[in-house]
């Protein structure tokens, strides 16, 4: 039975000369789950770095210790840290799909992340553990998987062997930095289950997560929650009925926007601060079309023998969409949803069939010119804020820059620019820096910014909602909404998300992607009659989450 | 804690701009000895413009400072030789044979093997080098560039073109180009087929060294364009409509792949004196007098010197062009890594 | 689910692709630097008798009929391979082991200066192995800025005519910044490797970090073993820069190599001379870059990119 107490006074970080933690304080007990929630910037991976010897001495500066077990941690050498990392305390990193090395077989680092935990098993043991977690996650077990290479498997397949290199070995505490962001919903779903399993049957003793999302958070049903404001525990609760109350103004304020992230998608009323108000009303049927793709097939160049050959990503896909309209576009991971948005967006080539935009119409190898008005009137949001921006440029060059191509007045597109960075809480002089001095979150607003300049009638956006805590979602989905319901030029949105969740609020109708093809088109708020297996399972996922009652 | 340091070095180059420059170059016609006049003029002006430069580049990075300090014997060399060049040249033609003296007086270095004032000719022979290794460089750079845009075309027949000869001078060692194209060079001017200038010389062999780096630059390119336009940032821009031509030339060129380039060519530069002075080393050691011509450089004067080397004494001879070479490449070193710093620090 | 087909058949139309592509460079360039040999050196100025007398179409038939390189101009009567043989011997091995030692050391160092120690922080070792990269950098850094025959001078100096093998493979070493550009690069590449995501993880897990050498079961293995395939060809295409420090070496040093014969054969025009050593050399450079492209490509895991 072991037990963790953490009592960390303050944690400097010298160079930003920040106190990002102070007076963190507590304890676990065996068999306890705890999570923490909090918004991004608050300090929650910098306590597990923390905790776990991975922040520099020499750029942090940390007073308090942390007993493992009556061991200091915080004094522990290298050679110490060895015999508990890997062993009795495991970490379950953000993005499990890049957790894998690619220059390793499958069967290979199973096999070693195992035998690093528990020394001395015999092969057998590790062979049987191994099927036994494989079939848990639902990656296809048998010789086919582990000899092959990560680089061979799909994305889905990868976020599930992430998680099964941690999740394999048993250990006295597990600490979970929340990967729910990188991973589909799907996956998300066996995760979740799987921890509660591991720690009821004792292969995990105490857990230990991080959250910014208190639908989440909630599901997990933990023993206790702590609430992190700016390195601070503002508050510890524990949950009822899967409902977390939180009584401080911060955490209702927190817990108020989660739920209405959660109950926006039923149908009937939205709160917003206590004041209701009716959903919006969908666009009229009498609106013009706006967009009609009939077809394409889209794709990448991939590396031939002599000259590059063409891979088709999807195929055949046809849609349509009416002037205020919303449509959602669901997937998993890697199966062609970003394909098509940058399809019809125009940034990457068309390989068959048509699009029609407004009175435009593109085929394959269309013409310069209309292709910069079509390239005027849609705006792609990329689904990696991060390495969108010019290294070399500050934010607000780049995004002038952009706004010169689109040919848009330029003082106008500075009266916006200063608008909507106060609108989603930039101060001013973030936008004057350059892209790596930003967090993920700011670079993924002035995205957000750079894509809303115009504004566009079509804007198709591709995961808009990671890197945002609730606020910043609540106010986009405002914003968003205002744009949809402005007379004369209603703006169109083509919401593509791995979420079902998060888009069924907006969007009137919703379509289904897998393996390339469009596999179901429904319309939100009226019955769904489901056939298919792969949306079954989004629509489960969105369910046990809350999202669908 | 920073600030306080780099205060204290501005003040002391202050300091050090007053210990060179009190002396107002009209005060130097008073010296007596044309020669010393002569060394005085040509140390005060490159010292003050030096000193200049170094005072804007100090406060923001050691290493390229530390390189700069390196270089300044070589560029001091061929300014002056540039500034002097009767002078210099007139002296190899010595009335002393065969002596070796020690630094002394008159001659403040001593002299070599043949009689030469080693001073004039460590002067001579770093101008000449340096020319030589500034022009390779502008070819490999200008060629390089060339090649490596080239090289990331989209038309497959171009870069299956450009690809062919950047590989070819990647294959062939530069010791064997450039001791054809040297040693055919001066073969036929022996033979009195064509009388062979300095200048025709100097641009032969230019081209030969630049040619021989252009894959150096060209490789360096290539990767770099590459990789900036798998990035994301690009597909944004060509999204909003922004022209590809300015694309490629101002986001990809001239603010993201530029001040790699500019490392790689600080490097180059390095690498060119290496090359340049092997060659002429070679060319002494291999073809004796057949192959000279009345050329001075580092490197001549380093193969001439090597029976000091060899039997130990009169070490004097060495050590001048070799201190004058390892500060050359180590200056262009060291800058290229300030450089990188600089950038990766930016990064 | 799984993106690609079968793969062995995929692998073995790829080794052949490699293969083919390989033949078709070589011959290639091979052709292309005779050529220019052949341009050069119908320029020499005739003595007595013609420069050249033979075209370079009857080179080529020559060789490619007798597989030999014809015979000597200047050495009446002896064929050039016979005159050449021994020297080729020396010049090659010698290159070689420059390029595996330098490689070694430039990798060795990399590897000990930035092991993943580095990125734990904890324990007396790290600050001293923090405080030593400073003057082990600086003195690598030095020691490689010094020109090839700069340290040969030395070595004379210190040794006088005691001169062997060893020291000439030291001055090939680091002369010509040869240990530092390929200290350089692999640090650079290895740094990239250990910021990536996968390594968090291997720590997370647990693997080991106490050794510098990457061994089995280290997170050092993780990423080194990523680190080899774009390495490989680094190394081979630093052959040709090699192959002429040797050459100067072998000039100082008096041994019996090519490079004596190169030399006289440009001055006594002995075309035939000169041409067979540069396309021994263009065939040597080209086997070696093959051998480690091969390597490279059994190594990498991703096995649709060539």
């Amino acid at each position: 039975m072991s037990s963790l107490k953490v009592e960390i006074e303050s944690c400097f970080h010298r160079k930003s000369e920040r106190l990002i933690l102070r007076e963190v304080k507590f304890e676990t007990t065996p068999n306890q789950r705890i999570a923490f929630v909090g918004e991004s910037g608050a300090g929650k991976t910098v306590l597990f770095n923390a905790v776990l010897g991975f922040l520099d001495p020499a750029e942090w500066e940390i007073m308090g210790s942390v007993r493992f077990n009556d061991i200091e941690l915080l004094q522990y050498g290298i050679k110490e840290w060895e015999t508990i990392r890997g062993r009795q305390i495991r970490y379950l990193l953000q993005n499990p799909s890049l957790a894998v090395n690619p220059g390793f077989k499958v069967g290979y680092q199973l096999e070693e992340a195992l035998e690093v935990a528990s020394p001395g098993i015999s092969p057998t043991e590790v062979s049987g553990q191994i099927r036994s977690m494989l079939k848990r996650l639902r990656l296809d077990s048998g010789d086919h998987l582990m000899s092959r290479y990560p680089s061979q498997l799909s994305k889905g397949q990868l976020q599930r062997l992430g998680l099964a290199l941690t999740l394999l070995a048993p250990c006295k505490l597990l600490f979970v930095d929340e990967p729910f962001n990188f991973l589909d919903s799907t996956v998300l779903i066996d995760l979740l289950e799987l921890l509660k399993e591991s720690q009821a049957s004792g292969k995990i003793e105490t857990l230990v997560m991080i959250s910014h999302d208190l639908n989440i958070a909630s599901v997990m049903n933990c023993d206790q929650y702590y609430l992190l404001q700016e390195g601070r525990i503002i508050e510890k609760q524990e949950s009822l009925h899967g409902k977390i109350l939180f009584r401080s103004q911060y955490g209702k304020s927190l817990q108020e926007a989660a739920t209405f992230l959660r109950t926006s998608s039923h149908a009937g009323k939205r709160k917003v601060n206590g004041i209701g108000e009716r959903r919006s009303p969908p666009a009229s049927d009498n609106a013009k079309q706006l967009l009609v793709v009939d077809g394409i097939s889209s794709g990448y160049w991939g590396k031939g023998t002599l000259f590059p050959k063409r891979v088709m990503v999807i195929r055949n896909v046809s849609m349509d969409l009416k002037e205020g309209e919303f449509l959602g576009v669901i997937g998993n991971s890697g199966e062609g949803k970003s394909t098509l948005g940058l399809c019809i967006a125009d940034i990457i080539e068309l390989f068959d069939g048509h699009i029609q935009f407004g009175d435009m119409r593109f085929e394959k190898g269309g013409h310069g010119e209309d292709k910069k008005r079509l390239r005027n009137g849609i705006h792609y949001l990329v689904q990696d804020a991060a390495s969108s921006f010019d290294p070399a440029q500050r934010i607000l060059d780049n995004l002038m820059e952009c706004a010169k191509g689109s040919s848009l007045d330029l003082a106008k597109a500075q009266a916006q620019i200063s608008r909507l960075s106060k609108y989603f809480l930039l101060e001013g002089e973030e936008v004057q820096k350059f892209p790596h001095q930003l967090s993920g979150g700011q670079k993924q607003r002035c995205a957000i910014i750079r894509s809303l300049l115009g504004p566009p009638k079509l804007l198709i956006a591709d995961e808009p909602f990671a890197h945002l805590d609730v606020f910043l979602q609540i106010r986009l989905i405002r914003l968003l909404d205002v744009l949809k319901k402005q007379k004369g030029c209603p703006m169109s949105c083509i919401l593509i998300s791995h979420d079902l969740g998060s888009v069924l609020g907006l969007c009137e109708r919703i379509v289904f992607i897998h393996n390339g093809r469009l596999v179901g088109h429904f319309r939100t708020g009226a019955e769904w009659n489901i056939l298919n297996d792969t949306i079954k399972s989004f629509y489960e996922a969105a369910r046990s989450i809350g999202y669908v009652c | 804690m920073r600030t306080s340091v780099n205060r204290f070095l501005l003040s002391s180059l202050k300091i050090l701009m007053l210990f060179l420059s009190p002396i107002p170059l009209s005060l130097l016609k008073f010296v007596p000895d044309e020669r010393w006049r002569i060394y005085l003029y040509a140390w005060t002006s490159i010292s003050l413009l030096f000193v200049l430069v170094m005072s804007s580049v100090v406060a923001r990075s050691k290493l390229v400072a530390a390189g700069l300090i390196l270089l300044y014997p070589m560029i001091a060399c061929a300014t002056v030789a540039s500034i002097f060049p009767r002078y210099f040249s007139a002296e190899i033609n010595s009335i002393f044979f065969d002596r070796v003296i020690p630094p002394n007086y008159i001659h403040i270095l001593g002299t070599d093997f043949t009689g030469r004032d080693i001073l004039h000719s460590v002067i001579l022979g770093g101008g000449n080098t340096y020319h030589m290794a500034f022009y390779s460089t502008c070819v490999a750079t200008i060629l390089g560039v060339l090649a490596g845009v080239l090289l990331v075309s989209n038309n497959h027949i171009v870069k299956i073109v450009a690809n062919s000869l950047v590989e070819v001078f990647e294959i062939f060692p530069w010791l064997f180009l450039l001791i054809l194209v040297v040693g055919v060079l001066n073969m036929r001017s022996q033979q009195s087929v064509f009388f062979l200038s300095e200048e025709t010389r100097t641009a032969a062999v230019a081209l030969a060294i630049g040619l021989s780096c252009i894959p150096v630059i060209a490789r360096l390119l290539q990767r770099l364009i590459e990789s900036l336009c798998e990035k994301e940032f690009v597909k944004t821009l060509l999204a909003s409509g922004v022209s590809r031509t300015k694309v490629f030339v101002y986001n990809i060129i001239w603010k993201n792949v530029f001040p790699d380039l500019l490392m790689q060519v600080s490097f180059l530069f390095g690498l060119t004196v290496i090359i340049d002075s092997s060659l002429d080393f070679m060319m002494e050691i291999g073809f004796g007098d057949y192959g000279k011509g009345g050329y001075i450089s580092w490197g001549t004067l380093l193969a001439d010197a090597r029976q000091s080397a060899i039997f130990g004494k009169d070490l004097w001879i060495v050590l001048v062009p070799g201190i004058g070479v390892v500060f050359t490449i180590l200056g262009t070193n060291l800058i290229g890594e300030g450089l990188a710093l600089e950038h990766k620090v930016r990064d | 689910m799984l993106k690609r087909t079968e793969a062995s058949s995929s692998y073995l139309t790829l080794l052949k692709f490699i293969c083919l592509r390989f033949l078709v460079k070589t011959l290639f360039l091979f052709l292309l630097t005779t050529f220019i040999t052949y341009t050069l050196l119908s320029y020499l100025p005739a003595s007595d008798n013609e420069a050249i007398t033979f075209s370079y179409a009857d080179w080529l038939t020559n060789l490619i009929e007798t597989q030999d390189f014809g015979y000597s101009d200047f050495h009446i009567g002896q064929t050039v391979i016979s005159r050449i043989l021994v020297g080729t011997r020396t010049t090659i091995l010698v290159s070689t082991i420059t390029l595996l030692l330098s490689s070694l050391i430039g990798t060795g160092f990399a590897l000990f200066l930035y092991s993943p120690q580095n990125l734990l922080w904890q324990g007396p070792k790290f600050r001293m192995r923090r405080l030593l990269r400073i003057p082990l950098w600086s003195t690598i850094y030095v020691v490689s800025s010094f020109p090839v025959y700069l340290l040969g001078y030395f070595l004379f100096y210190a040794f006088h005519s005691d001169v062997n093998l060893l020291f000439a493979l030291l001055c090939c070493v680091f002369g010509s910044g040869l240990a530092l550009e390929m200290f350089r690069n692999v640090s650079f590449v290895y740094r990239s490797e250990l910021a990536k995501p996968y390594i968090q993880n291997a720590l997370a897990l647990g693997l080991r970090t106490t050794n510098w050498i990457p061994g089995v079961g280290s997170v050092a293995w993780h990423a080194f073993r990523n680190v080899i395939p774009i390495i490989l060809p680094l190394f081979s295409s630093k052959l040709p820069f090699i192959l002429s420090s040797v050459f100067l070496i072998e000039i100082m040093f008096e041994m019996p190599g090519l490079s004596d014969s190169f030399l006289s054969g440009l001055l006594n025009r002995d075309a035939h001379m000169v041409l067979a050593i540069i396309a021994l050399s263009v065939l040597f450079i080209q086997i070696v870059s093959f051998l480690s492209e091969l390597i490279a490509f059994l190594l990498n895991p991703d096995k649709s990119s060539l």
